[in-house]
């Protein structure tokens, strides 16, 4: 199945690194910060400890070069957009002119920041969905968000319907491409045509796509309470989250990282 | 509607909109996707709230880098580019149109509802571009709107359509 394939593209790497060992509450909570930190950094100078520090978590990750250069394939065209964009269209002291388009100091300036900055969050991302597996990812949220219970953020249910999504992305795709084959079968073309005929294909297929998917909603949730399924209250886990040593260690260090570089940004 | 069966609607409108950003539909040059079609099918097919949180829960995950952005990218740039302002759209269309005619019925009702989601992703998405191009909101319209508008304004038909249809089929289920 080419789309199932795809979409297993880009996620979780399974190596044995310190990195894919640490607790997921650590990861996503320092990716937080170090996100949160990149879109208050305003200047070059003050990106290299980021890039470093990027450097230096990718190494210990263990993954290889190669799954990196892949990961920020898919933001290329973005990256670009945003550097010429930001290039041309930034008014200011000219340093470089060509007929009708012409370059400025604050430009160029501006056009490095958001380009080093959406680079380095695509990383700081990749990292942490490279090394992380969607479950631990969805338990580490639902145990984040119990923190805020006081606020009756209903922590199970979101983690619940995350894992339910992400279960049934490739389900739906592998739904989506036996009716567009069943269509076929019956005679149906896909793409071809004029115009409106190649959109008007498109509902013979939509249409059983969402029918199917109401009535998968149901029969899931007819499972679930038939299970007795009642929320997360009471509900316990197989394998709970603890904090260890070393994850204790990284938070440390993360955070000293982040306060020195809001320290520096001060004076 | 119980507990656990609106936890997987939202759930499983969700994965479907991240399977509509990714079939897509070859005509001219750029090849159009789904994803707009399938925001507002989950605005016309769900109640206000399903519809919001099925498009929130969407763009979670692709804030937490699952792939189910168009062309299987994901992460927490796509939330902040330039085109970020599309992403942002998609709850807060997919509320509206699930606000102005759930329940409701009239074929050209929906349509200008739809239409006016479809308005609402445009607003947002060239607000953003603007932005991002420093306040030229004309180029920004030139590059982000124009040549795309077309084709989500058939879009918006072919939604209705599809919804009129995928009703009847759920209705005469529930009834036997």
């Amino acid at each position: 199945m080419s789309y199932m394939g795809k979409f297993s593209v880009g996620t979780f790497i399974p190596v044995d690194s310190p990195i894919h060992r640490l607790d997921p509450r650590v990861k996503i909570v320092s990716v937080l910060i170090l996100l949160v930190l990149l879109f208050l950094t305003n200047s070059i100078v003050k990106f290299i400890p980021y890039i470093f520090l990027t450097a230096f978590l990718f190494y210990l990750s263990r993954l290889p070069l190669k799954v990196l250069i892949k990961g920020i394939k898919p933001v290329l065209f973005l990256l670009s957009f945003a550097f010429v964009f930001q290039i041309f269209f930034t008014p200011g002291e000219i340093i470089f002119k060509l007929s009708f388009i012409s370059v400025t100091k604050e430009g160029l300036n501006l056009a490095t920041v958001i380009t080093l900055r959406l680079l380095l969050l695509v990383f700081l991302t990749n990292l942490l969905t490279f090394t992380t597996s969607p479950v631990a990812v969805t338990d580490g949220i639902e145990e984040l968000l119990k923190y805020f219970k006081f606020l009756r953020v209903p922590s199970h249910e979101i983690a619940m319907t995350m894992s339910i999504s992400l279960r049934f992305i490739p389900t739906l795709f592998e739904e989506a491409d036996r009716i567009m084959k069943a269509q076929m079968a019956r005679g149906a073309e896909f793409g071809t045509g004029k115009f409106l005929q190649r959109i008007r294909s498109y509902i013979p297929l939509v249409v059983p796509l969402f029918v199917g998917v109401f009535r998968k909603a149901e029969e899931l949730a007819i499972a679930m309470e038939s299970r007795c399924y009642r929320g997360g209250e009471g509900r316990t886990r197989m394998k709970s989250l603890k904090l260890r040593f070393e994850d204790y260690f990284a938070g440390i260090i993360v955070l000293a990282f982040a306060l020195l570089n809001i320290a520096w940004g001060w004076f | 509607m119980t507990r656990s069966e609106r936890l997987t609607k939202v759930a499983l409108f969700a994965a479907l909109t991240a399977v509509g950003a990714q079939v897509s539909i070859p005509i001219g040059e750029v090849p159009i996707t789904l994803q707009v079609l399938f925001v507002l099918l989950s605005g016309l097919l769900l109640d206000p709230k399903s519809a919001l949180l099925s498009q929130i829960f969407y763009l979670f995950l692709g804030a937490l880098g699952f792939p189910v952005f168009a062309g299987f990218k994901g992460g927490f740039a796509h939330l902040y580019g330039p085109t970020a302002g599309y992403l942002w759209a998609f709850p807060l269309s997919a509320f509206l149109v699930s606000y102005l005619c759930f329940g409701k019925r009239g074929y050209l009702f929906k349509v200008l509802v739809a239409l006016s989601g479809v308005g609402l992703i445009y607003l947002l998405g060239w607000f953003r571009l603007g932005i991002f191009l420093n306040g030229n909101f004309f180029k920004a319209f030139q590059i982000g709107v124009l040549p795309f508008v077309g084709i989500d304004i058939v879009k918006a038909l072919v939604a209705v359509a599809v919804a009129e249809k995928v009703i009847v089929f759920v209705m005469a289920r529930q009834k036997t």
